[in-house]
This record gives structure tokens, C-alpha cells and sequence, in this order.
């Protein structure tokens, strides 16, 4: 009897099952977890968003419209008291004096309608940092879009807090960078060698670890002279979030190594005359890197968290860069609550990356080892 | 004869996994005798301990007993309970667990907590289904470890189950166990973790206790050697149905089942060296992958294509209470 | 008789002990294998039993050197050379190693999941640089796959398509890739369910035949060991007890201890008697072993000589060893069933 075409495509599915690597299975089993991967969705968007800030956001960081000082959002619509329109529009503004207090303020004028287009031209920038750009995605042919309004010294808010995403995200990146790089050889060292190296490590990792953070935060930054220009200060600050950071880290790395080294494949491996470095290259490292990731993607918002709160304190970025906690510094007062409430758009982007980056940690938890349940 | 305690009709248990409903146990049906011993034997993935988890409906959460199974179960009071249909928080059912069926494990490490000592977690037992004080409770307990044979039982009820040995943990779960005085013993593959000799004491151990107290027992192993050493009747389960089930003296001597034959070839003796060791050939399914017709087509020798591999096989009476349910062999009648 | 292969004398493994508090005294450590020998010949089987605590796995550890001796000789012959197995050190010991090699006993954690099949039984040939050519290494990897009975199309799967019994056969294909003389394997069998078991047994027994190689084959089921071993050796709390060819030990044991053993397994025959030898209490824990002869506290027929006393390691009838006292009064002779 031959094969039937279902059977036949059952067979090639298990054959498929079978011969995939621990990447694929890992990759499989990741997918199901939908939070996870709307976690991941939205996150690679607000990358990609930081990524191309140069086309996404309409106007530079430092931009200012002096005449839409604090200025509220400015909501395309379609239509007014003058009818609709099948392009969006926004109105336009005027300036007028404050009957009472004689300060100069602009108003919205229905009378002016500023269409809405696409891929305008703006100012010149540079993709990446190398392909030179001046179109935007969206903006006014006249005028100024802000879409979420302006701070008090008529800056975007909207291209600000793209610019600002890219600049939190990557001191994310490069923290957690550091962070590893010192866990990774910090805990392999203890886990690899034991005894009493590892014994000295790990009471000075304690060390580290009972220090509590903040003052320590203060201290490092207080450190960091006033006068470093901007981008000094943001390799400082990933340095600082890194080495604060490292190790819980590399006590993860140091018990993932010790339990690893006594799996039954490890010791076949020595037993069959493997050299140490084979040991760690072929069968020690592959199998914990899952598990390194995970942490990794954990770490993540912590070093996120801690950038913010340290540049809303005023201890981390100064202006002119731009990050979340910058901005968010702009919106401490209560007046900023009550007048510009639009000032504190920046904190849902925070608070939507801890997020996902959360959910994406909770499935690649549940992913990494795709071998737990065949057991 | 005596009466029935436990009838199990028809008995199917499906799991949800990710990979799409598994049935682990399938038209699964045999009963008990009050004060018998049950030996059910089969090897992973047979579905012996899914089976009688559903007796006390211990199931996770995932499962479902299916609908036309049937669990009936005889009370002290002598009314006959459908275990299936009660709720989950039915009296009868808090009775039933621990109460009136006592169970054993293979790991006692997991049904003792390691923060409270031995004593303690037998009083509350106790206490739970017996109305007794704390103070008698305790010298029920310390009672029922001198008669599983713990040395020193009035120092070992203040003990942690960290602190006793494998084999004496094991005793001390019996203890715990038959404190209530049970009338259907579950022990689920209890002897396999311990060593030979500890394994003989333990064996030694339920025997005189069950002539002593009377109870039924569930016997629960992979091992026909211990099954033929305990029990009176035994079931052979293979991949969530029973193949063959019968008198143990009656079965081992006379199996009817390929399957059982097979087994019976596959395990070493140790009276003599030279009869050959043959083999169950191939592997046994994984339960995902359940054959069609009957389970055992697959590794069976005398297979018949067409018929095997097409058609579950009905169950078939060989000779008083010995029935086995493959399509080739002879009966005497049908039954069900 | 066969030539043998290797040679153990007063092998002896000892654990430190953890420090009690960290200024206490460094307490006695563990003796875990307690001046063993014995001779393990070409091609042949020894089986070594033991309940938990016996110290078997540790003797096979030792001779493979997955643990470091701390005492006795082990003695190689290979090629007529003799190579001293605990003086081996560094790169001498790496090179040597895959001569000898190793079972385990779960199948699931002794192969890496990130393997392939093929890379999996390939890793001694790589890892030992014993071969360099990519298709020589292939040959002779499906070579050993196909004595091991593995379905060659499935070298390019990974661990986890495979059941129990077939993972232990890659294990078997793993260990004897490399050709060597000698291989350990604890508790192979253990893990697997009956009517595999028997499979495995048969394959390493007809791998044997073809390929010569020694095994050393611990468990702590008697019977499984009978099947495949030329000659058997008990172990109790760090010693050896007994060690006689399979005939002897199973149907003439001279040692209370294989004795009360043999009683204690339950048998299928429902004819077959079983009034198992009761031994009181349990197995004494490594860390307090009982003085005199170790088996004294459950033994039977222990008298005021065996507390005192540790019995030597004495040849009481030609290739048949045992460590009591009284071993000659002990006549322990197994019928065996008629036909």
C-alpha cells in the first residue's frame, strides 16, 4: 500500500521536527507565546522608529518653534466649522497678546487650514548616520506640525521622543553590553576554575552588590566632570549603568557553568580526550547562551529604568541630548501636569518598552530550553 | 466470594498538550475484590499510573475522564459511589483520599513535606479522618511506625523526612498511609527506588500488613517479579489498555497476550544463566502516536495484517476470570 | 584463560569532607572505595553489584579517571606495555584516554541536545584528533551505527527525536567509536524499560563478540548482570565482597552478603521459592562504616570475630575471591530447576 499524500506530508513535518537544531526548536516554541511576540513586534517597531529618526520625526531634537511655545497636540482632522476635507489638515496659529496679562501667545486660528502631506522635504540629516536624507515622512508644506505638541521652548515632542527612544534604547543596548562582557568573564572565571578563585569572587561580587545603588549612582555621576560634552557623558552613563549592573549577572553565568560542568555529556566529552577549550567552546557555552539571553533581555529594562531615572534626577544625560529621562525631566513640576500634559507622552514609551521587553524575557523563559519537556 | 470494592468500566482519560489531545488510557476496565491484591504491570507510557490516579480523581488539571467511563467505588458505609461524576469537592471524595484509600509513592521525599516532622504530618492524617485527640493520634502514630518496623518509633515521630534513610522513609509512609486503616491500599511503583534486600523487607512488610488489616491493594510496577511476589491478580497494560488480566500464577504461567509472553521472554531469570534473553522487538509507541487497531501491532511477531492493524481487538475470556484481548487468540467466549 | 587487561590493587577513592564552621577540624574524609583489586581480562565482562552507597560507580569512575584515586595501582597492558593509570597526568592522561570509555546510565542527559547524531558519536574521534578527514570520520561513524542497529537516514537528527532505548544505543555507538579496549557501563541498562532492556543487553553482548572489547558492567540488578558477565563481583559499603565467575557466584556463593542478595530478588516463576534472608536494619552510611568486617551489623551469621575483625581478600578456590572470615563453613549452593 503506498503512502498516502497526507501521510507523506506528516512524515516530512516529524522528519522536520526531528533534525532541528536547538535555534529552531527554541524559535518554535517562542512563536507560540503570543504576548511574547507582540512584545517583540511592538519593540523592533520603536527600534526601527530610533533606527530612521531621521525620517520618522519631522523636525531635529533641537528645533524650535518660538511661536507654539508649550503648545498643545495638534490633532490632523478632517473636518471643522468650514466643512471637511479629504485630506487631514491641522489649523494654523496665530499670535495674540493675553488680554489680562499682555504676554504674547499663539492661539489656533479655524481659519487657517495646513494640510497634512507625506515625504516633505525638511531638513538635511543623515540616515544611520551616513546616507544622506532631507525627506520626512510626514509633515506641513507651511508651518509647523506638532503632533504632540511642544515643551516651553516650542520644541516637538513627537521628534523628540523618536530621537529620545533611540538614544534610551541603545544606552539600554550598550549597558547590558558591558554588563555581560564583565559578567561573562567574572562568573566564567568562578564557575570555570571554582576553589577558592571562585570563592574570592564571589565575595566580592557580594561586595558589589550590598552597595546600594542610588547613592552610588549619584556618586559615579557627581564624578563625571561638567564640562564633557555630550557624548562623553552618554559613554559614561552606559559605562556606569554596566558596571553597576554585572552581577547578578555573573552569578547566573557562574551556577549555569558549575551545574553544566557535571552533565553527563560534559563528562563524556572529557572522558573521551576532549581538550578544556573544546569542552567550553562545543558543549559548555551552546548549551547555556539560551539561558544567557533570557537574562540579557531581562536586564534590559532595568538598565532602561535606571538611565531614566537617573537623567530625570538630572544626574545622567544633560540637554542638550535627548532620552526619555530627559524629557521627562521637563514634566517634574505640577504646573507641567496641569498645563502641558502632553509633556509626559515619553513615560508611556518607557513604561510600553519595559513592557515588552518583559513579555519577550517571559516567552524566551519558557523557550530556551526546548528540551525540558521531552523528558 | 467477597465483594466488590472497585469497579473500573470502560475507563478513558484524555490530556490536552500542546501537541493535541493524548489518550494515555483507553476502554480501560477491571475491578477488585475487598481484600485482594491487584498488581497492574506495564511499561512506560502503559498508562498504570494515570489509571489509578483517577480512582481518587487526582488528575491534572488538563485531563478529562471521558464520557461512558465508570468508577465505582464501594464506601464503608457499603453504598456504591460513581467516582467520575462526583465534584471535585464532594465529601464522599475528601473521604475517599486518604480516608478510606491510603496511597504510596515511588518517591516519598514527595508526599512528605521536609518542614514538618513525621509525627506531626501523621496527626493531622490522622486527626483529618479519625476523631481523635492530639495526644492519642500521636500514640497511633508512634503505634503504626513500631509496626512497620522503624527502630526506636517514640524518637523517630519527632524526626524531619530528611533525616531517615530512603528505605525507612518508605516505611514511614506506609505507616502514614495505613494510620487510618484503609480498606484499598494505591501504592504506586513503591519499591522501586529502594535496593534489593530493602525491597524484600518493604514487600515483606505489606504482605503481613494486609493479612493483618484486611485492605485491598492496587500494586503498581514494571517489575512482574515484584507483582508475582505480591499479588493475587494481575493486569497487563500496555499503551493505555489492558492486553491480558487474570490470576498472576495463571498469567505468567499460562500468557495468552504476545505482548505478556514477550515481556515474560525480555526479563533475565536468575535460575538459570543459559535460557536465552529475547527481546520485545522495536520501541514502544510514544502515547502521541497511538497504532491503530491493536496498540501492540506494531512489535508484534505474530501479527495479522489487515485485521491487527485495522481492528481493536474485543476481549476475550481464556478460562475463568483469565481474559486477554488480542484478535488470535482462542476463546472459550466473548465477553463485553 | 584470556590475558589480562587491566589490573586494580588497593584501589582507593576518598572525598574530603567539608570543614565544620569555618574554623572547625577538617573531618576524616570518605573513603568511598576502600582498597578494592581485581583483574579485568581482554574481551571478557565483569559485572559489579551493589546496592546504593556500594561505591561501585565510584570504582568505574576511578579507572577511567573521570575522578582522581587517591590510592592503589591501576595497571594498563596495552601492547605489551604496561601504562600506570593514577600516575597518568595532563596531556599524557588526554591522549590515553580514548582507549577506555564510558556508558551512562540516563540516556536522556549523556548526549548533548545540540548535536547532531552523527557529530554526537563522532566526538571522540574529533575531540581526541584521532582523525581528521571528514569522510573518513563519516565511515566510520555509520560503520558503529550500523553495528549498533541505528537507522543510518537518522544521523542527521538530533537527540530529542529518539526514544530511550535508541538514545542508549547512540551512547553504545559513542563509546565504541574510537575502538577502545575497555569500557564502563554504569547502570546502562537501569533507566530503560523491560522488554528494551533485554535489547541492550543482547547488543553489547554481540558488540563484544565482534569487537573484543572488555566491559566493565555495573548495576545493582543482579539478574541483567548475570546475562551479560563472564565473571562478578559484589560490593558492599566500599569493599569488595565476593568476585568468582558468574557460575560460581550465582549458584555457589561463599559471602552471606551475595547470598542474602540473590534471595532477595523476586522472580517471575510463581514456583519459585522466595523467603528472602531477612538482614536487619539498613545500609550503613560511607561516612561511619562499621568496624570489623562491614557487613557485620546486618549479617546473619556474624559472631564476635566479624565486629573486631575485618576479613582479609583471600582466593578461596581458583578465581574465586571473598572477603569473610567464615567463608569455608558457608555452603550457600543454589538449586537450579530441573530441564
Amino acid at each position: 500500500m503506498p503512502p498516502s499524500d497526507e501521510q507523506l506530508r506528516e512524515q516530512k513535518a516529524r522528519e522536520k521536527y526531528y533534525s532541528a537544531s536547538q535555534w529552531t526548536l527554541i524559535w518554535w516554541r517562542f512563536r507560540r507565546h503570543k504576548l511574547a511576540m507582540v512584545g517583540a513586534t511592538v519593540l523592533l517597531l520603536m527600534a526601527f522608529l530610533g533606527l530612521f529618526a531621521e525620517f520618522f520625526a519631522p523636525y531635529g531634537p533641537t528645533a524650535r518653534s518660538s511661536s507654539y511655545l508649550s503648545g498643545p497636540p495638534q490633532v490632523p482632522m478632517f473636518c471643522d466649522q468650514n466643512g471637511c476635507s479629504l485630506r487631514p489638515f491641522v489649523h494654523g496659529t496665530r499670535t495674540e497678546r493675553d488680554p489680562v496679562t499682555l504676554r504674547a501667545r499663539s492661539v489656533l486660528d479655524p481659519e487657517l487650514r495646513r494640510y497634512v502631506q507625506f515625504f516633505v522635504p525638511g531638513e538635511p540629516g543623515r540616515l544611520l548616520g551616513f546616507i544622506p536624507n532631507s525627506t520626512r515622512l510626514f509633515g506641513l508644506e507651511d508651518g509647523r506640525l506638532h503632533l504632540w505638541g511642544t515643551d516651553s521652548l516650542g520644541r516637538d515632542v513627537f521628534s523628540r521622543t523618536i530621537y529620545a527612544t533611540r538614544t534610551s534604547l541603545s544606552i539600554g543596548v550598550f549597558g547590558v553590553l558591558i554588563s555581560f562582557f564583565l559578567a561573562l568573564t567574572i562568573g566564567g572565571i568562578a564557575g570555570y576554575f571554582s576553589g577558592w578563585i571562585d570563592y574570592l569572587i564571589q565575595r566580592f561580587t557580594e561586595i558589589i552588590r550590598v552597595i546600594p545603588v542610588i547613592p552610588l549612582y549619584m556618586g559615579l555621576a557627581a564624578a563625571m566632570p561638567r564640562e564633557w560634552s555630550t557624548t562623553q557623558v552618554y559613554f559614561a552613563m552606559t559605562v556606569i549603568l554596566g558596571a553597576v549592573g554585572w552581577p547578578t549577572l555573573a552569578r547566573r553565568i557562574r551556577s549555569q557553568l558549575l551545574s553544566i560542568r557535571n552533565e553527563d555529556y560534559v563528562v563524556a566529552a572529557k572522558l573521551s580526550g576532549a581538550r578544556p577549550r573544546r569542552i567550553i567552546a562545543n558543549h559548555m557555552l551552546p548549551s547555556f547562551t539560551s539561558f544567557i539571553i533570557v537574562d540579557l533581555v531581562i536586564s534590559f529594562p532595568y538598565m532602561i529604568l535606571s538611565e531614566t531615572a537617573l537623567s530625570f534626577i538630572g544626574l545622567g544625560l544633560r540637554p542638550p541630548a535627548v532620552s526619555w529621562g530627559v524629557m521627562l525631566q521637563d514634566a517634574q513640576s505640577v504646573r507641567a501636569i496641569e498645563q502641558t500634559p502632553w509633556l509626559f507622552i515619553p513615560a508611556a514609551f518607557v513604561v510600553t518598552a519595559v513592557l515588552a521587553f518583559t513579555l519577550i524575557g517571559d516567552g524566551l523563559r519558557d523557550a530556551a530550553d526546548p528540551y525540558s519537556e521531552r523528558r | 466470594m467477597a465483594e466488590r470494592l472497585l469497579e473500573i468500566e470502560n475507563l478513558s482519560i484524555r490530556f490536552a498538550t500542546d501537541e493535541g489531545p493524548v489518550t494515555p488510557v483507553h476502554q480501560v476496565s477491571f475491578g477488585l475484590d475487598a481484600g485482594r491484591t491487584l498488581g497492574i504491570v506495564g511499561e512506560s507510557g502503559s498508562g498504570k499510573s494515570v489509571t489509578t490516579k483517577a480512582i481518587i480523581r487526582l488528575l491534572p488539571g488538563s485531563a478529562t475522564i471521558l464520557p461512558g467511563s465508570r468508577i465505582r467505588y464501594r464506601m464503608r458505609g457499603g453504598e456504591m459511589v460513581d467516582v467520575q461524576t462526583l465534584s471535585p469537592t464532594a465529601r464522599a471524595l475528601r473521604r475517599m483520599r486518604g480516608g478510606e484509600i491510603g496511597m504510596i509513592f515511588q518517591e516519598p521525599m514527595a508526599s512528605f513535606s521536609p518542614v514538618y516532622t513525621i509525627g506531626n504530618q501523621m496527626i493531622e492524617m490522622i486527626r483529618l479522618h479519625k476523631p481523635l485527640s492530639r495526644r492519642q493520634a500521636r500514640e497511633l502514630a508512634v503505634e503504626m511506625l513500631a509496626k512497620v518496623g522503624l527502630s526506636n518509633p517514640g524518637h523517630r515521630v519527632d524526626q524531619y523526612p530528611h533525616e531517615l534513610s530512603g528505605g525507612m522513609r518508605q516505611r514511614a509512609m506506609i505507616a502514614m498511609a495505613l494510620s487510618v486503616g484503609p480498606s484499598l491500599l494505591i501504592a504506586d511503583e513503591p519499591t522501586t527506588a529502594l535496593d534489593v534486600t530493602i525491597q524484600a523487607q518493604v514487600l515483606d512488610l505489606m504482605r503481613s500488613l494486609r493479612d493483618e488489616l484486611g485492605m485491598a491493594i492496587i500494586f503498581i510496577s514494571h517489575d512482574l517479579g515484584v507483582i508475582n511476589q505480591i499479588a493475587d491478580d494481575v493486569v497487563v497494560m500496555y499503551l493505555g489498555t489492558v492486553v491480558e488480566t487474570g490470576p498472576v500464577r495463571q498469567v505468567i504461567r499460562n500468557p495468552q497476550h504476545p505482548y505478556t509472553r514477550g515481556l515474560l521472554q525480555s526479563i533475565p531469570r536468575i535460575d538459570t544463566l543459559d535460557a536465552p534473553l529475547i527481546p520485545v522487538p522495536g520501541d514502544i509507541p510514544s502515547p502521541s502516536e497511538r497504532p491503530t487497531g491493536c496498540p501492540f501491532h506494531t512489535r508484534c511477531p505474530i501479527m495479522r495484517a489487515g485485521e491487527c492493524d485495522r481492528l481493536a481487538p474485543t476481549v476475550r475470556e481464556v478460562s475463568p476470570g483469565h481474559s486477554v484481548s488480542c484478535h488470535l487468540v482462542q476463546a472459550a467466549r466473548v465477553v463485553a | 584463560m584470556s590475558s589480562p587487561l587491566i589490573t586494580i590493587r588497593d584501589l582507593e577513592v576518598a572525598f574530603p569532607q567539608p570543614r565544620k564552621g569555618l574554623f572547625g577540624s577538617l573531618p576524616e574524609p570518605v573513603r568511598a572505595v576502600d582498597r578494592v583489586s581485581f583483574d579485568i581480562n581482554r574481551g571478557e565482562t565483569v559485572g559489579l553489584v551493589g546496592e546504593s552507597g556500594s561505591g561501585k560507580t565510584t570504582v568505574g569512575r576511578a579507572i577511567l579517571r573521570a575522578i582522581d584515586p587517591t590510592g592503589g595501582r591501576v595497571t594498563y597492558l596495552a601492547n605489551g606495555e604496561e601504562v600506570d593509570l593514577v600516575a597518568l597526568k595532563g596531556e599524557k592522561l588526554r591522549r590515553f584516554r580514548p582507549r577506555m570509555s564510558l556508558v551512562f546510565q540516563d540516556p536522556y542527559s549523556s548526549l548533548n541536545p545540540r548535536m547532531t547524531v552523527r557529530d554526537i558519536i563522532a566526538e571522540p574521534l574529533v575531540a581526541a584528533g584521532l582523525m581528521r578527514d571528514r569522510q573518513q570520520i563519516d565511515a566510520r561513524v555509520r560503520e558503529i551505527a550500523a553495528r549498533c542497529k541505528l537507522n543510518l537516514e537518522h544521523l542527521r537528527r538530533f537527540p530529542h527525536a529518539f526514544s530511550g532505548g535508541q538514545r542508549q544505543r547512540i551512547c553504545i555507538a559513542r563509546a565504541l567509536v574510537a575502538k577502545p579496549d575497555f569500557v564502563v557501563c554504569d547502570e546502562s541498562v537501569s533507566a530503560l524499560d523491560v522488554s528494551i532492556q533485554a535489547e541492550i543487553v543482547n547488543l553489547l553482548r554481540d558488540l563484544q563478540r565482534e569487537m573484543g572489547v572488555a566491559f566493565l558492567f555495573i548495576a545493582h540488578d543482579l539478574a541483567v548482570v548475570a546475562r551479560i558477565s563472564h565473571r562478578v563481583a559484589v560490593m558492599y559499603v566500599g569493599r569488595f565482597m565476593e568476585y568468582a565467575p558468574v557460575e560460581r557466584l550465582f549458584f555457589h556463593p561463599r559471602h552471606p552478603y551475595t547470598h542474602a542478595l540473590l534471595s532477595a530478588i523476586p522472580q517471575t516463576d510463581p514456583d519459585a521459592e522466595f523467603n528472602p534472608i531477612r538482614l536487619e536494619g539498613e545500609i550503613p552510611n560511607p561516612l561511619s562504616v562499621p568496624t570489623g568486617c562491614r557487613f557485620h551489623t546486618r549479617c546473619p551469621f556474624a559472631r564476635d570475630r566479624c565486629r573486631s575483625e575485618a576479613p582479609d581478600w583471600r582466593e578461596i578456590e581458583a578465581d574465586h575471591f571473598v572477603a569473610c572470615h567464615f567463608a569455608e563453613e558457608f555452603d550457600f549452593t543454589r538449586s537450579r530447576p530441573k530441564g
